[in-house]
């Protein structure tokens, strides 16, 4: 009894403590005593609130989302150590180790990196256009392929943009008074010096530069950035295709041109790219007339391979091999008797070109580049054989500091050989076999080192919606002892979202041609070509898909070469080139396309002119209007129409007869006093797309080039004593038509 | 006596042991799925673009806890194709940009899902993330359509019977342009059979079920292009039954069918 009283008491404490435990532990779970509080904010790198963070204990379901401004809340388990952990798509993931100890609670501010920094707007300059939205008024792929006229190439696209004068028929782009030598082309960071089919006297026809092949475009007509140098008026810079992601084989073929374009991914992340092309003109002039004017059509072609690499998230390796040739004869008359001119060129192209992101933030850039060009003429007594070489390292880097200030800096070390062999008429008004003529054989080695410094500031002096560009370039030549440095500026002010007005100012050198520094008929002393730039542009976007854009430029051309009786040159020439640029480009309903307008007043005292006169690239007024209309997306009509005031050329008062050589030398009245008949054309293109066996997706097309067949004349020819003149039209300026089809034959190669 | 105090106490310290149980500290991953699988139907019906980024936060901590559990995998990608999908409407301009590459890349990964019906609707969520990249392609764009249409073709191998394949399949004629291949007759085919699954179907707590409200929207949007405007109001209406909250069709597109056929 006694011992049962015992073991009641011994249960009764165990009771006790049990229902103390139990109401413990239940109290417990819905009044913790062992909860910590969270509690914070979340920013950038500028201190700026980041919503939306998710901010969590990993391993337990603890955690929230920051709020609209940065703020969190929440509670959590109270432990000695806590890892908390925040993330954000575009955000560096966040992890910190707390010790909480005997905390109720922690007050944290989360800072989140990005994972790669941008500028956080894009800087437009003045005078850009890319396909690149907001990179500049917006050229894209499709708008090259389908202006009428254009023969979806890149060049005979951009001559349509305002500033760019229609000189001649020819794919050269002559901006804004400049001539087409003014103008560089880079196609990943590689010069391309001769990126023209059919260069002759009349300029290359079209580019070897297949559209297919180009992923990005940026063109800029004035005060362009310090990375480009050796360039008095443009750029041009291309970025090629990187790996394709499918298998596409696209056949096209029309009057002037076969093609064949291949996209093979060989393995995930490693793709080639392939493309082949045949132009022949003769069917165009069989159908169209003037297979007269040929001996041997004009011919090329050109084939282009890519082989692209993405050996890492950031990195990529690519190989662009290009290599074209062409050939023509064609039938020229001249004072008093007739020849034919032969041309033929091959071009080859190699570039290896590297990019990469170092530490989130700085973005590099390689290549290594080898051109070579030859071309042979043959008219007459001319007789010239031509080859340039080119050889360039190019490094790029850009230093993202945050999201307003990129650094910029680079490097080129470039190398071109030219030489000239072969003999050159005394005379040029003379080019008969029979001619005196004079042995060339020249050699030019040129190296260039190049490199520059730029800075791009968002908000500039805290003033929002302010942007800078600035940057100062050097170039060194020491064989020509030729030293220059060059300082850009753009800057720019968003008046509003629809509303930008931009400056841009800069100092452009440029050496001359090699051949002035000949020892024998040169002068190589000769200092280095200059341009200063100034350029106001006001931008305004109508809406999403209008804009307008109104420029007014002004360029001061220094040190050009100028013949003199002692030295043969000297620097003394110079000359201006001003105008005003308009452009309006858009969509309405099914109607898109863009009108241009340029006026432009340039004139040029140098080389073998003697006074200030219309250069020979001076024309007035530059007008141009792409138009095209879909409908219901199966049929589009497209117009191009061009208006240009006629070339400046300078006209034979009359002619001195040499009885020795039985020839009559012309002679010539004020330099460019007079002009041409002024230039108009109008092409018209029909296009059908449909879905070929419901499978392949084909383009049918037809065009008219120079529908009105309006006779433009883009020089004269003479009878034998200079009395009577004759027009010379452009070899592709008559009334032509042209009909072609292109198919896409696609098959997806689906990643593993 | 002795045994019933024993008997008494053993029940008290099982009490305790529940009780600390009661409450637990594991978390349960289906239940977190469930609440975000909620949130993300609350978040379209809604069109609510905070619930959709809580939703994304939440997979995300899911997948912290158990990067391999495959709806959670699934579900994220879904939200990352609904946050591209937001950010086509020009205000939002900057979405489409931040989740497109995340959205292909995590997408990508959901051809390794184990379980067939899962990879099934795996692939037509990336089929969707597809169709988003589609819409803003020029040059691209046949290309593009062609991989959205084989990713559909798959997943029908895998699930003929999961009413999604048909429903993207619908939305894909519906917004081919004619010469494509597009066609708003087989968008309405597609579209109608994707309901009879629909109608055949269980909902389900945990795996996909989203798309009926969806398909008889774009039902009634391929009605009235083809103006049989009775018929588009009939699916919008049959719509919001189902859905009476649906943001899209009660706002945008019922009012849309009202202008149209009051100019007609």
């Amino acid at each position: 009894m006694k011992g049962d009283r015992k073991n009641t008491n011994v249960f009764s404490v165990i009771n006790l403590i049990c229902v103390f435990l139990i109401l413990y532990s239940f109290f417990n779970d819905i009044y913790p005593q062992n909860k910590i509080a969270i509690k914070g904010i979340t920013v950038d790198d500028n201190n700026s609130p980041l919503p939306f963070v998710n901010i969590f204990i990993p391993s337990s379901f603890d955690g929230t989302s920051s709020d609209e401004n940065g703020k969190f809340e929440f509670t959590t388990e109270k432990k000695d150590t806590i890892i908390l952990n925040a993330s954000i798509v575009g955000y560096k993931k966040f992890e910190k180790k707390i010790i909480s100890k005997n905390q109720n609670e922690i007050n944290l501010k989360i800072i989140l990196k990005p994972t790669i920094i941008e500028l956080k707007d894009v800087i437009i300059s003045a005078s850009s256009f890319s396909n690149v939205e907001e990179k500049g008024l917006q050229m894209t792929d499709m708008d090259i392929l389908t202006t009428p006229g254009g023969a979806a190439d890149v060049f005979q696209a951009i001559k349509t943009l305002p500033g760019i004068t229609q000189v001649q028929e020819s794919a050269e782009i002559y901006v804004r008074g400049g001539d087409p030598d003014e103008t560089i082309t880079l196609i990943d960071q590689a010069s391309l010096y001769h990126p023209y089919t059919l260069e002759s006297t009349y300029g290359g026809l079209f580019s070897n530069i297949n559209v297919s092949l180009i992923k990005d475009l940026y063109f800029s007509s004035g005060a362009f950035s310090a990375k480009y140098g050796n360039a008095l008026s443009g750029v041009l810079e291309l970025q090629s295709k990187n790996e394709p992601e499918n298998r596409l084989i696209m056949l096209g073929i029309s009057l002037a041109a076969s093609e064949i374009n291949i996209s093979y991914p060989i393995k995930n992340n490693f793709g080639l790219i392939f493309s082949g092309r045949q132009s022949y003109t003769y069917p165009i002039f069989l159908i169209n007339g003037g297979t007269n004017q040929f001996s041997v059509s004009p011919a090329s072609r050109d084939f282009n391979t890519i082989l692209s690499y993405k050996y890492s998230n950031t990195g990529r390796l690519k190989l662009n091999v290009l290599y074209a040739n062409d050939e023509e004869e064609v039938n020229v008359d001249m004072p008093g008797y007739q020849d034919i001119f032969k041309g033929n060129s091959e071009n080859k192209f190699i570039n290896l070109h590297h990019s990469n992101v170092l530490f989130n933030n700085l973005v590099m850039k390689n290549s290594i580049s080898f051109s070579q060009y030859d071309s042979y003429w043959n008219l007459g007594i001319l007789n010239l054989d031509r080859m340039d070489k080119n050889y360039k390292i190019r490094n790029d880097f850009d230093y993202i500091f945050s999201t307003e200030i990129k650094i910029s800096a680079g490097f080129e070390i470039e190398k071109r050989n030219s030489t000239f062999i072969g003999i050159i008429p005394s005379e040029d008004y003379d080019l008969r076999k029979e001619a005196i003529g004079e042995n060339l054989d020249a050699l030019f080695n040129i190296t260039r080192i190049g490199s520059y410094l730029e800075l791009e500031k968002i908000d500039f002096i805290n003033i929002k919606n302010l942007f800078i560009t600035a940057g100062i370039r050097n170039d060194i030549i020491n064989k020509l002892n030729l030293s220059w440095f060059d300082p850009r500026i753009n800057l720019g002010y968003k008046i509003n979202k629809e509303n930008i007005l931009s400056f841009g100012y800069g100092i452009f050198h440029q050496h001359p041609d090699p051949r002035l520094f000949s020892q024998t008929d040169g002068n190589s002393n000769l200092n280095s070509m200059s341009a200063d730039h100034y350029i106001l542009s006001f931008n305004h976007e109508l809406n999403r898909n209008n804009n307008l854009r109104l420029e007014f430029y002004y360029k001061d051309y220094k040190n050009l070469p100028l013949d003199d009786s002692l030295i043969n040159y000297s620097n003394d020439g110079y000359g201006y080139a001003k105008g005003i640029d308009f452009i309006w480009k858009g969509n309405y309903k099914n109607f898109s396309g863009w009108i241009s307008y340029g006026f432009l007043d340039s004139k040029r005292k140098w080389l073998d002119y003697e006074n200030l006169s219309s250069s020979d690239f001076d024309i007035t007024h530059n007008f141009t209007a792409v138009i095209k209309y879909n409908f219901n997306l199966k049929y589009e009509i497209g117009i191009n129409y061009k208006f240009a005031t006629g070339k400046p050329m300078t006209p034979v008062i009359s002619s001195i007869y040499h009885p020795e050589m039985d020839i009559y030398e012309p002679v010539y009245g004020v330099d460019n006093s007079s002009r041409q008949k002024n230039y108009q054309r109008l092409d018209i293109r029909f296009t059908y797309l449909t879905n070929l066996f419901n499978k392949f997706f084909t383009v049918f097309y037809v065009e008219g080039l120079n529908i009105l067949n309006i006779k433009n004349i883009f020089d004269y020819t003479y009878n034998f004593n200079y009395t009577e003149k004759k027009g010379i039209e452009s070899n592709f300026g008559r009334r032509l038509l042209v009909f072609g089809m292109q198919i896409n034959l696609q098959n997806e190669l689906r990643k593993k | 006596m002795k045994t019933q105090n024993s008997i008494f106490t053993l029940t008290q310290i099982i009490l305790f042991a529940l009780s600390t149980f009661t409450f637990p500290q594991n978390i349960n991953l289906n239940e977190k799925i469930k609440e975000g699988k909620e949130m993300l139907h609350q978040a379209y019906i809604k069109w609510d673009l905070d619930l959709f980024r809580n939703a994304n936060n939440l997979f995300e901590r899911i997948l912290f806890t158990d990067p391999n559990n495959e709806l959670a995998q699934y579900y994220k990608s879904y939200t990352e194709y609904r946050l591209v999908n937001y950010g086509l409407d020009n205000t939002h301009k900057k979405l489409y940009d931040q989740y497109l590459n995340s959205a292909i890349e995590n997408g990508e990964k959901l051809r390794e899902i184990k379980n067939k019906k899962l990879k099934s609707d795996g692939l037509v969520v990336l089929a969707s993330i597809y169709m988003m990249k589609l819409s803003k392609a020029t040059l691209e764009a046949p290309i593009l359509s062609m991989k959205v249409n084989s990713l559909l073709d798959d997943a029908e191998k895998l699930d003929s019977q999961n009413p999604r394949i048909y429903l993207l399949k619908g939305m894909m004629k519906y917004n081919t342009p004619g010469i494509f291949g597009g066609s708003f007759d087989d968008a309405i085919e597609n579209l109608q059979k994707a309901l009879t699954l629909f109608e055949q179907s269980k909902s389900d707590d945990l795996f996909p079920d989203w798309g009926k409200a969806e398909s008889l929207a774009w039902l009634g949007l391929s009605y009235q292009a083809k103006e049989d405007f009775i018929k588009a109001e009939n699916s919008f209406n049959k719509t919001l039954e189902i859905e009476p909250e649906f943001i899209w069709v009660k706002y945008n597109l019922l009012p849309e069918l009202q202008k149209e056929r009051n100019k007609k």
